[in-house]
């Protein structure tokens, strides 16, 4: 069997070639704040800030969450930047501890939100699934602008209603594009067990999608 | 590969994942499918679907708010550690009082490991020499200004061995210090300053020890041997376990021993030691005959109570040590255990004659390795 590695058919993902070279420069700026270089240490904030940021959102579903979560999570990667031995890649290990922080923070956000009180802007949970409240915007828009937003809308209701281990599939294969490898070495599972969990996260994504949207 | 392989298998298809024997076998299946095309199609929409969510932007502040937190726990890191390291005004009188009490320190922590009283070193011949400001005089022994710890390998007793001349050197000072710091808590006080060990009798067991050291290396028996002599003598033990209980009470309601025929037990090491006896019991060297006796220096001083059976048996405190009488079956027997920890087993009687180099004598029944000795071959 192949591994996630191999992208020459089917979907590209561009990520590979210019990852080695980024692996390259990783290591020399990691290698730096190992020295207690700040600066160092700051380039590599800026340049995975905003991938983190969007693991941390997909995974926890509220922008301020994710946000502090990055935070905590750089914190604790500048603390711990001595043990990284360099064995992955940086972001391999950045994300190991974002993922970690969200699902903690996720845990934290749901036992808070069971006990607040009801919100009109939460989704509403029905017996076939859940609806999120849309207000209009006070923005033109066009039909298709209108359609694009609702799918975007719909696909993130989608995601947000998995379990955090399929979420978790999806959001590092589908949105960060890592191969299955790497997914397993985050996730800290085989590769056979991501690529199941692929499946049955499609599926049910497309099972969500399909309620949600009707054909298209 | 059946439908549902081909289904399962849909997911990697897309992605690239599946081995080319699989890529076709799929793509073969899809052909004839419909069912499997459609979801292969769907499955492919979905995928489009998801990449489609939007990315988010980090706020302006994200970086600045983490490089701040980072540089204030960095600081924090740093400034505990320069604590650690005061301006150089103050670090150097600091340091050097620093380097002086640890150098101090280990100096007095060292000298009292090295001659830290353990179970090995028991009080020596010293004891009798201090005895004899404190307790009552013997009757009969002569005076122990000539006893000699036997030693071949040394050419002359060294002066702390003998009596009156011995005076304690510098170090000693230190060691007293140390023995007043370490001072065990025995029953009486009169046993304190027993128990404490003098530095004159530091002084002496280590010469003893330097001088005596190849004389023990060719004394120490095989282990098969020492076993074998446990052996016998815990079935003596049994025998005399039964004249002991016919015997009456080893220890007195005062606390103290008690004379024959009680038997009783006592614990230290024995030292062959070499009396000045007759004609004169004075001096050796002056031409009185050697008379090489075993005393056991005990682990802790002893008091013994009157005997009542013999007036002879007079009481005694502050006991260091005991002449051993054996008979030469018996010294023939134990010689293997010279210099050893020993427990020893016997009845005990006063001194009444010249032959007598202590006030306390002990008639041997048994005598066997201590268990402390036996527990660490």
């Amino acid at each position: 069997m192949g591994n996630g590695t191999n992208t020459s058919a089917g979907l590209s993902y561009g990520v590979e070639n210019s990852g080695i070279l980024s692996a390259d420069a990783d290591a020399a700026l990691v290698g730096s704040a190992q020295q207690g270089d700040l600066n160092a240490f700051e380039t590599l904030v800026v340049k995975y800030q905003k991938r983190m940021l969007n693991i941390a959102f997909r995974m926890i579903g509220d922008y301020d969450e994710a946000c502090e979560v990055v935070q905590d999570a750089f914190l604790s990667a500048h603390k711990n930047i001595r043990t990284f031995r360099g064995d992955s890649k940086f972001t391999t290990w950045l994300t190991t501890i974002i993922l970690n922080l969200s699902r903690n923070r996720l845990k934290q956000v749901r036992a808070r939100q069971s006990h607040e009180a009801y919100s009109l802007d939460e989704p509403i949970r029905t017996g076939e699934g859940e609806m999120t409240v849309d207000p209009p915007s006070k923005e033109p828009s066009t039909l298709d602008c209108l359609e694009t937003r609702d799918i975007r809308a719909a696909v993130r209701n989608c995601i947000d209603a998995l379990e955090p281990d399929f979420r978790e599939v999806i959001v590092l294969r589908d949105l960060q594009e890592h191969s299955y490898d790497e997914i397993g070495a985050m996730l800290s599972v085989a590769a056979g067990t991501v690529k199941s969990r692929l499946f049955r996260a499609r599926n049910a994504v497309k099972d969500c999608l399909k309620k949600t949207l009707g054909e298209r | 590969m059946d439908h549902n392989d081909v289904r399962h298998k849909l997911s990697e298809y897309l992605d690239g994942s599946v081995s080319g024997p699989e890529k076709a076998e799929i793509e073969k299946h899809l052909i004839s499918c419909e069912q499997c095309s459609a979801a292969l199609t769907e499955l492919r929409k979905t995928i489009e679907h998801i990449k489609m969510v939007e990315e988010v932007e980090p706020p302006a502040w994200m970086t600045g708010k983490i490089m701040a937190t980072v540089r204030a726990a960095a600081e924090e890191k740093k400034s505990w550690f320069q604590r650690m390291f005061v301006p150089l005004p103050l670090r150097l009188p600091l340091q050097t009082v620093a380097v002086l009490f640890l150098a101090i320190a280990s100096f007095y922590l060292y000298q009292t490991m090295q001659h830290t009283p353990t179970y090995d070193e028991a009080p020596s011949a010293q004891f009798s020499l201090e005895k004899k400001d404190v307790a009552p005089p013997m009757k009969s022994p002569k005076p122990a200004s000539n006893e000699r710890v036997q030693d071949k390998a040394a050419p002359e007793p060294r002066p702390a061995f003998s009596g009156k001349e011995a005076s304690p050197a510098p170090r000693d000072k230190a060691l007293d210090m140390k023995a007043e710091y370490a001072k065990p808590a025995p029953p009486e006080p009169a046993e304190q300053r027993i128990q404490g060990m003098s530095a004159t009798v530091l002084e002496k067991r280590e010469g003893t020890a330097t001088a005596n050291a190849p004389q023990m290396m060719q004394e120490q028996p095989p282990t098969a041997a020492v076993d074998a002599l446990q052996a016998e003598t815990a079935r003596e033990s049994v025998h005399l376990s039964r004249k002991a209980k016919a015997a009456g009470p080893a220890v007195q309601s005062t606390g103290c021993l008690a004379y024959e025929p009680a038997i009783v037990e006592l614990s230290g090491i024995i030292k062959s030691v070499d009396f000045p006896g007759p004609p004169k019991y004075e001096n050796i060297e002056k031409g009185d005959k050697r008379e090489t006796r075993w005393i056991l220096i005990l682990e802790r001083a002893v008091c013994v109570s009157g005997g009542s059976e013999n007036e002879m048996n007079t009481p005694e405190s502050r006991v260091a040590e005991v002449q051993l009488v054996l008979s030469s079956e018996k010294d023939k027997k134990y010689r293997s255990l010279l210099a050893k920890p020993v427990t020893v087993t016997g009845a005990l009687f006063h001194a009444s004659t010249g032959h007598h180099h202590r006030p306390v004598l002990l008639k041997v029944d048994t005598m066997t390795v201590s268990a402390r000795q036996t527990g660490d071959r």
